[in-house]
Protein backbone atom coordinates (compact mmCIF):
# COMPACT_ATOMS: atom_id res chain seq x y z
CA UNK A 1 0.00 0.00 0.00
CA UNK A 2 1.29 3.46 -1.10
CA UNK A 3 2.11 5.29 2.36
CA UNK A 4 0.87 9.26 1.52
CA UNK A 5 1.76 12.47 3.44
CA UNK A 6 -0.27 15.78 2.90
CA UNK A 7 1.20 19.23 3.77
CA UNK A 8 -1.74 21.29 4.71
CA UNK A 9 -2.34 24.78 3.26
CA UNK A 10 -3.63 27.55 5.40
CA UNK A 11 -6.23 28.19 3.26
CA UNK A 12 -8.03 24.69 3.23
CA UNK A 13 -8.25 23.76 6.84
CA UNK A 14 -11.93 21.87 5.98
CA UNK A 15 -12.13 18.55 7.73
CA UNK A 16 -14.73 17.44 4.67
CA UNK A 17 -12.64 18.75 2.17
CA UNK A 18 -9.65 16.62 3.89
CA UNK A 19 -11.96 13.79 3.58
CA UNK A 20 -13.25 13.83 0.73
CA UNK A 21 -9.64 14.81 -1.03
CA UNK A 22 -7.11 13.18 0.75
CA UNK A 23 -6.12 9.32 0.43
CA UNK A 24 -7.24 7.39 3.91
CA UNK A 25 -4.63 7.08 6.20
CA UNK A 26 -2.37 9.72 4.77
CA UNK A 27 -0.31 11.57 7.46
CA UNK A 28 -1.14 15.00 7.73
CA UNK A 29 1.22 17.39 8.32
CA UNK A 30 1.07 21.53 8.85
CA UNK A 31 3.85 23.68 8.25
CA UNK A 32 4.14 27.29 9.79
CA UNK A 33 6.30 28.68 6.83
CA UNK A 34 8.88 31.18 8.78
CA UNK A 35 9.55 33.09 5.33
CA UNK A 36 6.20 33.62 4.54
CA UNK A 37 5.11 34.67 8.31
CA UNK A 38 7.92 37.12 8.12
CA UNK A 39 6.57 38.37 4.90
CA UNK A 40 2.95 39.05 5.75
CA UNK A 41 4.06 39.68 9.17
CA UNK A 42 1.47 37.49 10.69
CA UNK A 43 0.14 38.50 14.49
CA UNK A 44 -0.28 36.30 16.64
CA UNK A 45 -4.49 36.36 16.39
CA UNK A 46 -3.63 35.20 12.84
CA UNK A 47 -1.38 32.28 14.10
CA UNK A 48 -3.46 31.26 16.92
CA UNK A 49 -6.76 31.22 15.23
CA UNK A 50 -4.71 28.35 12.55
CA UNK A 51 -3.30 26.44 15.38
CA UNK A 52 -6.85 26.03 16.75
CA UNK A 53 -8.16 25.13 13.40
CA UNK A 54 -5.30 22.92 13.60
CA UNK A 55 -6.04 21.07 16.68
CA UNK A 56 -9.65 20.63 16.12
CA UNK A 57 -9.83 18.55 12.86
CA UNK A 58 -10.73 15.07 13.14
CA UNK A 59 -7.19 13.89 12.22
CA UNK A 60 -4.35 14.28 14.11
CA UNK A 61 -1.82 16.81 12.37
CA UNK A 62 1.51 17.01 12.73
CA UNK A 63 3.02 20.61 13.00
CA UNK A 64 6.21 22.13 12.23
CA UNK A 65 7.38 25.30 12.32
CA UNK A 66 10.43 25.68 9.93
CA UNK A 67 10.94 26.41 6.17
CA UNK A 68 8.78 23.89 4.38
CA UNK A 69 11.58 22.85 1.88
CA UNK A 70 14.29 21.98 4.95
CA UNK A 71 10.96 19.91 6.45
CA UNK A 72 10.28 17.98 3.32
CA UNK A 73 13.63 17.38 2.54
CA UNK A 74 14.29 15.55 5.70
CA UNK A 75 10.65 13.73 6.08
CA UNK A 76 11.43 12.42 2.55
CA UNK A 77 15.48 11.31 3.90
CA UNK A 78 13.96 9.81 7.04
CA UNK A 79 10.07 8.61 6.95
CA UNK A 80 8.84 5.63 4.28
CA UNK A 81 6.48 8.03 2.67
CA UNK A 82 5.92 7.23 -0.68
CA UNK A 83 3.64 9.99 -1.81
CA UNK A 84 3.31 13.73 -1.41
CA UNK A 85 0.36 15.72 -1.87
CA UNK A 86 -0.39 18.92 -1.01
CA UNK A 87 -3.49 21.56 -2.26
CA UNK A 88 -2.90 24.56 -4.44
CA UNK A 89 -3.26 28.24 -2.85
CA UNK A 90 -6.05 30.68 -3.48
CA UNK A 91 -3.43 33.35 -2.37
CA UNK A 92 -1.58 34.20 -5.69
CA UNK A 93 1.81 34.80 -3.65
CA UNK A 94 1.19 31.68 -1.38
CA UNK A 95 0.02 30.29 -4.52
CA UNK A 96 3.63 30.88 -6.36
CA UNK A 97 5.84 29.87 -2.65
CA UNK A 98 3.80 26.41 -2.40
CA UNK A 99 3.73 25.87 -6.01
CA UNK A 100 7.59 26.22 -6.24
CA UNK A 101 8.39 23.96 -3.42
CA UNK A 102 6.34 21.45 -4.24
CA UNK A 103 7.93 21.22 -7.62
CA UNK A 104 10.86 21.34 -6.09
CA UNK A 105 10.38 18.36 -3.62
CA UNK A 106 8.31 16.56 -5.73
CA UNK A 107 4.75 17.03 -4.29
CA UNK A 108 1.67 16.74 -6.44
CA UNK A 109 -1.01 19.72 -5.95
CA UNK A 110 -4.85 19.14 -5.33
CA UNK A 111 -7.13 21.63 -6.71
CA UNK A 112 -10.70 21.99 -4.96
CA UNK A 113 -13.41 22.53 -7.39
CA UNK A 114 -14.63 26.14 -7.76
CA UNK A 115 -17.79 27.69 -6.63
CA UNK A 116 -18.33 30.00 -9.49
CA UNK A 117 -15.93 28.40 -12.71
CA UNK A 118 -15.21 31.36 -15.24
CA UNK A 119 -11.45 31.07 -16.03
CA UNK A 120 -12.05 32.04 -19.72
CA UNK A 121 -13.73 35.63 -18.74
CA UNK A 122 -12.19 38.45 -17.47
CA UNK A 123 -14.12 41.06 -15.33
CA UNK A 124 -12.98 44.32 -14.27
CA UNK A 125 -16.21 45.60 -12.79
CA UNK A 126 -17.99 44.07 -10.23
CA UNK A 127 -21.73 44.16 -11.51
CA UNK A 128 -20.39 42.83 -14.99
CA UNK A 129 -19.10 39.71 -13.05
CA UNK A 130 -22.08 39.30 -11.06
CA UNK A 131 -24.85 39.81 -13.90
CA UNK A 132 -22.74 36.63 -15.79
CA UNK A 133 -22.64 34.39 -12.68
CA UNK A 134 -25.65 35.17 -10.70
CA UNK A 135 -27.61 32.51 -12.53
CA UNK A 136 -25.34 30.35 -11.91
CA UNK A 137 -24.55 30.88 -7.98
CA UNK A 138 -28.51 30.85 -7.37
CA UNK A 139 -29.35 28.00 -9.47
CA UNK A 140 -26.85 25.80 -8.08
CA UNK A 141 -27.79 26.83 -4.84
CA UNK A 142 -31.07 25.55 -5.23
CA UNK A 143 -29.92 22.50 -6.63
CA UNK A 144 -27.91 21.84 -3.65
CA UNK A 145 -30.84 22.75 -1.43
CA UNK A 146 -33.24 20.04 -2.93
CA UNK B 1 13.23 22.59 11.95
CA UNK B 2 10.26 22.21 15.57
CA UNK B 3 7.97 19.92 15.47
CA UNK B 4 5.25 21.99 17.66
CA UNK B 5 3.21 20.66 20.79
CA UNK B 6 -0.54 19.62 20.12
CA UNK B 7 -1.44 19.25 23.69
CA UNK B 8 -3.07 22.40 25.74
CA UNK B 9 -4.44 22.71 28.87
CA UNK B 10 -6.54 25.46 27.64
CA UNK B 11 -6.95 28.25 25.74
CA UNK B 12 -4.48 30.62 27.78
CA UNK B 13 -1.18 28.23 27.46
CA UNK B 14 -1.84 27.85 23.63
CA UNK B 15 -1.50 31.64 23.77
CA UNK B 16 1.63 30.94 26.15
CA UNK B 17 3.29 28.41 24.18
CA UNK B 18 2.60 30.20 20.85
CA UNK B 19 4.35 33.25 22.30
CA UNK B 20 7.06 31.60 23.41
CA UNK B 21 7.52 29.85 20.08
CA UNK B 22 7.46 32.37 17.47
CA UNK B 23 8.70 35.44 19.45
CA UNK B 24 11.15 36.36 17.25
CA UNK B 25 8.55 36.79 13.99
CA UNK B 26 5.72 38.60 16.57
CA UNK B 27 5.88 41.96 16.12
CA UNK B 28 6.35 43.96 19.60
CA UNK B 29 2.66 45.18 20.39
CA UNK B 30 -0.55 43.12 19.80
CA UNK B 31 0.79 39.67 20.97
CA UNK B 32 -2.40 38.46 22.20
CA UNK B 33 -4.64 35.77 20.94
CA UNK B 34 -7.73 37.04 19.68
CA UNK B 35 -11.41 36.46 21.18
CA UNK B 36 -12.66 34.78 18.34
CA UNK B 37 -11.61 31.05 18.66
CA UNK B 38 -10.39 29.21 15.43
CA UNK B 39 -12.17 25.78 16.61
CA UNK B 40 -14.44 24.16 13.71
CA UNK B 41 -17.59 26.18 14.26
CA UNK B 42 -20.34 24.08 14.70
CA UNK B 43 -23.18 24.19 12.60
CA UNK B 44 -25.92 25.26 14.28
CA UNK B 45 -23.71 28.46 15.13
CA UNK B 46 -23.55 29.11 11.49
CA UNK B 47 -27.02 28.43 10.66
CA UNK B 48 -27.90 31.04 13.29
CA UNK B 49 -25.04 33.64 11.82
CA UNK B 50 -27.03 33.79 8.59
CA UNK B 51 -29.76 35.89 8.68
CA UNK B 52 -30.34 37.01 4.88
CA UNK B 53 -33.31 38.99 5.21
CA UNK B 54 -32.72 40.80 8.32
CA UNK B 55 -28.95 40.95 6.40
CA UNK B 56 -30.42 43.04 3.25
CA UNK B 57 -31.76 45.49 5.81
CA UNK B 58 -29.31 46.02 8.38
CA UNK B 59 -26.01 44.84 6.69
CA UNK B 60 -24.70 48.55 6.80
CA UNK B 61 -24.69 48.95 10.63
CA UNK B 62 -22.19 47.97 12.76
CA UNK B 63 -24.34 45.87 15.13
CA UNK B 64 -26.56 44.55 11.90
CA UNK B 65 -27.11 40.90 11.13
CA UNK B 66 -23.39 40.38 9.39
CA UNK B 67 -22.42 36.84 9.07
CA UNK B 68 -18.86 37.28 11.20
CA UNK B 69 -17.98 33.81 9.40
CA UNK B 70 -14.90 35.29 7.40
CA UNK B 71 -12.43 34.06 9.33
CA UNK B 72 -13.85 30.41 8.90
CA UNK B 73 -14.32 30.85 5.17
CA UNK B 74 -10.57 32.36 5.34
CA UNK B 75 -9.66 29.23 6.64
CA UNK B 76 -11.53 27.10 4.11
CA UNK B 77 -13.41 25.76 7.09
CA UNK B 78 -16.85 26.73 5.29
CA UNK B 79 -17.02 27.62 1.59
CA UNK B 80 -18.85 30.68 0.78
CA UNK B 81 -20.88 27.90 -1.82
CA UNK B 82 -22.33 26.54 1.63
CA UNK B 83 -23.31 29.88 2.80
CA UNK B 84 -25.26 30.35 0.09
CA UNK B 85 -26.92 27.36 0.38
CA UNK B 86 -27.88 27.58 4.04
CA UNK B 87 -28.97 31.43 2.42
CA UNK B 88 -31.36 29.98 0.12
CA UNK B 89 -32.65 27.20 2.00
CA UNK B 90 -33.95 29.91 4.61
CA UNK B 91 -35.59 32.48 2.90
CA UNK B 92 -35.17 31.36 -1.36
CA UNK B 93 -33.70 33.05 -3.82
CA UNK B 94 -35.03 36.56 -3.99
CA UNK B 95 -34.56 37.22 -0.35
CA UNK B 96 -31.45 35.66 0.21
CA UNK B 97 -30.00 37.33 -2.94
CA UNK B 98 -28.27 40.48 -1.17
CA UNK B 99 -26.30 38.04 0.79
CA UNK B 100 -25.24 35.92 -2.10
CA UNK B 101 -24.25 39.24 -3.79
CA UNK B 102 -22.18 39.97 -0.78
CA UNK B 103 -20.52 36.29 -1.14
CA UNK B 104 -19.89 36.94 -4.87
CA UNK B 105 -17.78 39.97 -3.93
CA UNK B 106 -15.20 37.48 -2.40
CA UNK B 107 -15.27 35.44 -5.50
CA UNK B 108 -14.89 38.38 -7.53
CA UNK B 109 -11.76 39.79 -5.87
CA UNK B 110 -10.58 36.52 -6.14
CA UNK B 111 -11.33 36.33 -10.07
CA UNK B 112 -9.28 39.32 -10.15
CA UNK B 113 -6.16 38.45 -8.37
CA UNK B 114 -5.88 35.72 -10.69
CA UNK B 115 -6.09 37.46 -13.82
CA UNK B 116 -4.15 40.62 -12.43
CA UNK B 117 -1.47 39.20 -9.81
CA UNK B 118 0.31 42.20 -10.55
CA UNK B 119 -1.74 44.48 -9.24
CA UNK B 120 -2.03 42.88 -6.14
CA UNK B 121 0.55 45.38 -4.54
CA UNK B 122 0.56 47.86 -7.49
CA UNK B 123 -1.91 50.91 -8.42
CA UNK B 124 -4.07 49.19 -11.07
CA UNK B 125 -4.96 52.81 -12.07
CA UNK B 126 -3.92 56.45 -11.23
CA UNK B 127 -5.31 57.96 -8.16
CA UNK B 128 -8.51 59.74 -9.14
CA UNK B 129 -8.08 62.27 -6.01
CA UNK B 130 -5.66 64.94 -8.22
CA UNK B 131 -2.86 63.80 -6.32
CA UNK B 132 0.43 62.02 -7.76
CA UNK B 133 0.60 58.40 -6.32
CA UNK B 134 4.52 59.25 -4.86
CA UNK B 135 2.83 62.40 -2.61
CA UNK B 136 1.43 59.63 -0.40
CA UNK B 137 3.53 58.38 2.48
CA UNK B 138 5.03 55.23 2.88
CA UNK B 139 4.61 53.97 6.49
CA UNK B 140 1.41 54.28 8.49
CA UNK B 141 1.38 56.83 11.04
CA UNK B 142 2.43 56.29 14.93
CA UNK B 143 -0.96 57.91 16.23
CA UNK B 144 -2.66 55.35 13.83
CA UNK B 145 -1.01 52.35 14.51
CA UNK B 146 -1.37 53.12 18.85
CA UNK B 147 -5.35 53.99 18.01
CA UNK B 148 -4.55 57.46 19.29
CA UNK B 149 -5.90 59.45 16.41
CA UNK B 150 -7.67 63.00 17.38
CA UNK B 151 -10.62 60.98 16.31
CA UNK B 152 -12.47 58.49 18.99
CA UNK B 153 -14.66 56.41 15.98
CA UNK B 154 -11.56 55.67 14.08
CA UNK B 155 -9.76 54.77 17.51
CA UNK B 156 -12.75 52.40 18.24
CA UNK B 157 -12.27 50.57 14.82
CA UNK B 158 -8.82 50.65 15.32
CA UNK B 159 -9.16 48.78 18.52
CA UNK B 160 -11.67 46.08 17.12
CA UNK B 161 -8.91 45.10 14.39
CA UNK B 162 -6.02 44.87 16.24
CA UNK B 163 -7.66 43.71 19.39
CA UNK B 164 -9.78 41.06 17.78
CA UNK B 165 -8.92 40.85 14.31
CA UNK B 166 -12.41 41.49 13.00
CA UNK B 167 -13.92 44.45 11.91
CA UNK B 168 -17.34 45.18 10.01
CA UNK B 169 -17.53 45.68 6.73
CA UNK B 170 -18.18 49.48 6.96
CA UNK B 171 -15.30 50.10 9.43
CA UNK B 172 -13.06 49.05 7.36
CA UNK B 173 -13.99 51.49 4.71
CA UNK B 174 -13.93 54.04 7.05
CA UNK B 175 -10.68 52.93 8.53
CA UNK B 176 -9.28 52.53 4.70
CA UNK B 177 -10.46 56.16 3.58
CA UNK B 178 -9.11 58.00 6.72
CA UNK B 179 -5.51 56.24 6.03
CA UNK B 180 -5.47 57.12 2.61
CA UNK B 181 -7.64 60.21 2.27
CA UNK B 182 -7.29 62.00 5.39
CA UNK B 183 -3.93 61.18 6.49
CA UNK B 184 -2.83 60.63 2.56
CA UNK B 185 -0.80 57.40 3.30
CA UNK B 186 -0.37 54.81 0.15
CA UNK B 187 -2.62 52.32 0.59
CA UNK B 188 -0.37 49.57 0.33
CA UNK B 189 0.54 50.22 3.77
CA UNK B 190 -2.79 50.13 5.15
CA UNK B 191 -3.37 47.12 3.34
CA UNK B 192 -0.02 45.63 4.70
CA UNK B 193 -1.60 46.70 8.40
CA UNK B 194 -5.11 45.13 8.00
CA UNK B 195 -3.48 41.54 6.01
CA UNK B 196 -1.29 41.53 9.67
CA UNK B 197 -4.45 41.56 12.23
CA UNK B 198 -7.24 40.38 9.87
CA UNK B 199 -8.30 36.94 11.14
CA UNK B 200 -10.07 36.74 7.27
CA UNK B 201 -6.77 38.38 6.05
CA UNK B 202 -7.27 37.85 2.23
CA UNK B 203 -5.14 39.34 0.03
CA UNK B 204 -7.74 39.43 -2.92
CA UNK B 205 -10.39 40.89 -1.17
CA UNK B 206 -8.27 42.98 1.01
CA UNK B 207 -5.77 44.88 -1.49
CA UNK B 208 -8.72 45.31 -4.39
CA UNK B 209 -11.18 46.96 -1.39
CA UNK B 210 -8.02 49.01 -0.23
CA UNK B 211 -7.34 50.48 -4.21
CA UNK B 212 -11.57 50.76 -4.50
CA UNK B 213 -11.54 53.05 -1.48
CA UNK B 214 -7.78 54.63 -2.72
CA UNK B 215 -9.57 55.27 -6.04
CA UNK B 216 -6.74 53.00 -8.04
CA UNK B 217 -9.64 50.56 -8.74
CA UNK B 218 -12.49 52.15 -9.69
CA UNK B 219 -13.97 55.58 -10.70
CA UNK B 220 -13.70 57.73 -7.24
CA UNK B 221 -12.10 57.84 -4.11
CA UNK B 222 -14.13 56.59 -1.26
CA UNK B 223 -15.10 58.76 1.80
CA UNK B 224 -17.26 59.71 4.72
CA UNK B 225 -17.93 62.10 7.41
CA UNK B 226 -19.09 62.06 10.88
CA UNK B 227 -23.07 62.25 10.28
CA UNK B 228 -22.49 59.04 8.38
CA UNK B 229 -20.95 57.31 11.14
CA UNK B 230 -22.94 58.46 13.22
CA UNK B 231 -25.97 57.26 11.53
CA UNK B 232 -24.74 53.56 11.04
CA UNK B 233 -22.54 53.49 14.20
CA UNK B 234 -23.64 55.73 16.47
CA UNK B 235 -25.37 53.78 19.06
CA UNK B 236 -21.94 51.69 20.02
CA UNK B 237 -19.15 54.03 19.20
CA UNK B 238 -18.34 57.85 20.28
CA UNK B 239 -19.61 60.19 17.32
CA UNK B 240 -19.69 63.74 19.18
CA UNK B 241 -18.27 66.08 17.19
CA UNK B 242 -15.71 67.36 19.97
CA UNK B 243 -14.31 63.62 19.63
CA UNK B 244 -13.76 63.80 16.62
CA UNK B 245 -12.67 66.79 14.64
CA UNK B 246 -11.30 65.95 11.83
CA UNK B 247 -14.46 64.07 10.24
CA UNK B 248 -16.93 66.77 11.48
CA UNK B 249 -17.45 68.50 8.18
CA UNK B 250 -20.21 68.04 4.81
CA UNK B 251 -18.96 65.90 2.06
CA UNK B 252 -18.39 69.30 0.09
CA UNK B 253 -15.88 70.66 2.81
CA UNK B 254 -14.42 67.62 2.98
CA UNK B 255 -13.96 67.08 -1.22
CA UNK B 256 -12.35 70.72 -1.09
CA UNK B 257 -10.11 69.80 1.81
CA UNK B 258 -8.84 66.46 0.98
CA UNK B 259 -8.85 66.23 -2.86
CA UNK B 260 -6.90 68.73 -5.57
CA UNK B 261 -9.23 70.40 -8.12
CA UNK B 262 -8.28 70.32 -11.26
CA UNK B 263 -6.70 73.16 -12.64
CA UNK B 264 -6.72 74.38 -16.08
C1 LIG C 1 -10.59 47.91 3.23
C2 LIG C 1 -11.27 46.56 3.22
C3 LIG C 1 -10.53 45.40 3.48
C4 LIG C 1 -11.14 44.15 3.45
N1 LIG C 1 -10.37 43.03 3.70
C5 LIG C 1 -10.94 41.81 3.61
C6 LIG C 1 -10.17 40.64 3.84
O1 LIG C 1 -8.97 40.69 4.08
N2 LIG C 1 -10.81 39.44 3.77
C7 LIG C 1 -12.14 39.33 3.48
O2 LIG C 1 -12.68 38.22 3.45
N3 LIG C 1 -12.88 40.42 3.24
C8 LIG C 1 -12.34 41.65 3.30
N4 LIG C 1 -13.11 42.76 3.09
C9 LIG C 1 -14.52 42.59 2.69
C10 LIG C 1 -15.54 42.58 3.85
O3 LIG C 1 -15.32 43.67 4.68
C11 LIG C 1 -15.47 41.30 4.68
O4 LIG C 1 -15.54 40.16 3.84
C12 LIG C 1 -16.62 41.22 5.66
O5 LIG C 1 -16.65 42.37 6.47
C13 LIG C 1 -16.46 39.97 6.51
O6 LIG C 1 -17.39 39.97 7.56
P1 LIG C 1 -18.63 38.98 7.61
O7 LIG C 1 -18.17 37.57 7.53
O8 LIG C 1 -19.44 39.37 8.82
O9 LIG C 1 -19.35 39.36 6.27
P2 LIG C 1 -20.80 39.09 5.70
O10 LIG C 1 -21.33 40.41 5.27
O11 LIG C 1 -21.62 38.28 6.62
O12 LIG C 1 -20.52 38.28 4.37
C14 LIG C 1 -20.38 36.87 4.31
C15 LIG C 1 -19.14 36.53 3.53
O13 LIG C 1 -19.19 37.09 2.22
C16 LIG C 1 -17.90 37.56 1.82
N5 LIG C 1 -17.98 39.03 1.66
C17 LIG C 1 -18.92 39.85 2.16
N6 LIG C 1 -18.70 41.13 1.77
C18 LIG C 1 -17.58 41.11 1.04
C19 LIG C 1 -16.83 42.11 0.34
N7 LIG C 1 -17.21 43.39 0.32
N8 LIG C 1 -15.71 41.74 -0.30
C20 LIG C 1 -15.32 40.44 -0.31
N9 LIG C 1 -15.98 39.44 0.30
C21 LIG C 1 -17.10 39.77 0.96
C22 LIG C 1 -16.95 37.18 2.94
O14 LIG C 1 -16.40 35.92 2.63
C23 LIG C 1 -17.87 37.08 4.14
O15 LIG C 1 -17.40 36.22 5.14
C24 LIG C 1 -12.52 44.04 3.13
C25 LIG C 1 -13.26 45.21 2.88
C26 LIG C 1 -12.65 46.45 2.94
C27 LIG C 1 -13.48 47.68 2.67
Amino acid sequence: MTTTCVWLQEEWLSASLIAELCPAGATLIYIFDETWLAQRRYSLKRIQFIYEALLDLPEAVEIYRGEPSEILHARRQNKTEQRYLTFKPRDPELRQRVLDIAHAHDVEHMTPPPWIPVQSQSFKRFFKFYNVVKRHALDEASRDKS
Amino acid sequence: MQILSSQFSDRAALTQYLQAQFNDLLPKTHRQASPIDGSNPTAQFIDQQIQPAAYARTRNFYQGAVSQLSPFVRQGMIERRHLANIALAKVGAKAAEKFIQELLWGEFWQHVADQRPDALWEDAEPYKTGFEAYTYKDTLPEDILRAETPNACINHFIQDLTVTGYLHNHARMYLAAYVVHFRRVRWQAGAAWFLEHLLDGDIAANNFSWQWVASTFGGKPYIFNLENVAKYCGDVVDCRPETNPELDATYEALHLRLFKRATS
